[in-house]
């Protein structure tokens, strides 16, 4: 599911890492945010900041750390047009295609981030109630800040899924080749 | 995919069919859609109102579609062994129904592979609207702050709020939405009963 070894210099082998740059991205994602609400300025050149941020782990967008999303259906003698390239397929490009133990991987994470997003949606509700009550000016104000907030959090949220629960891949010793007779 | 109360019935309609599930789709988002309309028509004057298309959406996605819990038509999503009841519900169930008592085993409310695969599946399919209406509502949002001369803000006020609320109805009732459309036809234990007769 993971394309990159390495993003901005940070090597991604191992879990520790990945994890790291996930709670990075998500700190950083909360300084903006905490820059916004102190400008209190939001224009409409955000959207473009929203997809590029949202996709900045991949998934959504084609560069990125996690593979892109999009599927690959197998047609009738697939294997064989594979081979001699003749739907202009180029390895490249299928090499980028999720296979199925990926394809399982992806669906898993959008049903864990499914149960994250419920959460947060539940007490983002509660906060809204609280805020409406308690400072209605403020939360009026800063609407567009936080939602673009949430907007992040559901646009990220399953690349850092597949970014924090993907296996360690097997050392190379391992992966040896053993002689038949 | 379907939950092992194994009854099948909503509102004692049959729901072996896929037609019959996906009418039941069709109709519960029309009411949802109107208790929605109703919501945003009366919290103007009520604020505490707020929540009744929650409500709604919470109970449809409890009692009608499931995936919740015991009840509705889809085994619980989280694929764990429910809490076992206290040993007096079977000694009631003993008195009023015995014949429920095999079917009160818990064992196939758990989700085999195959099952897994399909809620997982509907989850990423649920996904894709949400993260667009979601991103809608941004965008309603950001038009609020500088509304255009010829649309006032308490329209868009109005229609954030609308939206808001559909995309909290859909994320509670989505993916279950989504497996109760896919899911093929099912045998009906009437049918294969008389066919291994």
């Amino acid at each position: 599911m993971i394309q990159k070894t390495t993003f901005l210099g940070i090597s991604l082998r191992t879990p520790a890492h990945r994890r790291a740059l996930v709670l990075t991205y998500y700190a950083l994602m909360l300084a903006i945010l905490g820059v916004f609400l102190w400008k209190q300025r939001i224009t409409f050149g955000i959207f473009i900041q929203t997809v590029t941020l949202g996709g900045f782990f991949g998934g959504i967008r084609s560069e990125g750390v996690v593979k892109p999303y999009s599927e690959h259906t197998p047609e009738p003698g697939d294997s064989q047009i594979q081979q001699l390239n003749l739907n202009g397929v180029f390895p490249q490009q299928r090499a980028r295609l999720l296979d199925e133990r990926e394809l399982q991987a992806r669906d898993r994470a959008h049903y864990i981030a499914y149960r994250i997003l419920r959460w947060t949606l539940c007490c983002a509700g509660a906060a809204i109630v609280f805020g409406m009550n308690f400072a209605p000016t403020f939360f009026l104000k800063n609407s567009p800040n936080l939602l673009w907030a949430l907007v992040i959090f559901v646009l990220s949220l399953p690349q850092s899924v597949i970014l924090w629960t993907e296996p360690e891949p097997l050392p190379d010793s391992t992966l040896t080749l053993v002689p038949t007779t | 995919m379907t939950s092992a109360s194994l009854t099948l019935k909503t509102f004692g309609i049959p729901m072996q069919r896929r037609a019959a599930r996906r009418r039941l789709v069709v109709v519960t988002y029309i009411v949802l859609a109107a208790i929605c309309c109703f919501t945003a028509w009366f919290a103007r004057t009520y604020t505490w109102s707020y929540g009744f298309a929650l409500y709604a959406a919470v109970a449809v996605g409890i009692f009608v579609f499931g995936g919740q819990g015991r009840f509705g038509l889809i085994k619980a999503f989280p694929n764990k062994q429910p809490r076992p009841e206290p040993p007096i519900v079977d000694l009631v169930r003993l008195h009023l129904a015995p014949e429920s008592i095999p079917a009160a085993d818990s064992a196939g409310l758990k989700n085999d592979e195959r099952e897994l695969s399909r809620r997982d599946r509907a989850h990423y399919l649920a996904f894709q609207p949400l993260s667009v209406v979601w991103f809608l509502a941004l965008l309603l949002a950001a038009w609020a702050l500088h509304p255009p001369s010829w649309l006032p803000l308490n329209a868009i006020l109005s229609l954030l709020f609308v939206l808001a609320l559909v995309a909290s109805i859909l994320t509670i009732t989505l993916p279950a939405a989504i497996i109760l459309w896919n899911e093929p036809d099912m045998e009906s234990p009437t049918f294969s009963e008389g066919a291994r007769s």
